[in-house]
């Protein structure tokens, strides 16, 4: 099924927002002291990456 | 960034996450491409489930206080229910 032209900008304003929050999320791991907020932000960023290929799936096989 | 307390940090994660969950409800709203629709209300889903972990750690922390609505509020708001009961129910 073809993607809409809001469907397609949606989508590419997701990507960025997953992008950032996982270059954030890497950031804020990298920094935290307490063991258990370090390790809940390296699984959060690494839950966001499944979300960005998710997302990013649809662009790229949109047209074919 | 490099001053951020530990509570700042999950204070700051906590807000994405509702900011993303935001984002994603929009995009399902407008998917008319079921697949894609499945797709988004997967990942809202583990959002959701993110947030709720935030949430729950910063509590268990004491970083995110929570106070009961006092019986005055709670009384107030009752009798609007009713009052909107008795109009339209």
């Amino acid at each position: 099924m073809p993607l809409t032209s809001k469907e397609l900008m949606l989508i590419q304003d997701n990507i960025s927002m997953c992008e950032s929050n996982i270059k954030y999320l890497q950031g804020c791991a990298q920094l935290a002291t307490d063991s258990q907020v370090k390790s809940l932000c390296n699984q959060l960023a690494s839950e966001e990456k499944n979300d960005l290929q998710i997302l990013m799936k649809h662009i790229n096989t949109a047209g074919q | 960034m490099a001053n951020l307390s530990d509570k700042e940090i999950m204070s700051s994660i906590l807000n994405e996450k509702k900011l993303a969950a935001s984002a994603l409800t929009t995009l399902v709203l407008e998917s008319s491409c079921p697949t894609l629709r499945n797709d988004v209300q997967s990942i809202l889903t583990k959002t959701f489930n993110g947030q709720k972990q935030v949430f729950d750690m910063m509590s268990q922390k004491g970083w995110y206080p929570v106070e009961n609505a006092n019986q005055q509020e709670i009384t107030m708001a009752q009798q609007k229910v009713k009052n909107i009961q008795s109009q339209i129910l």
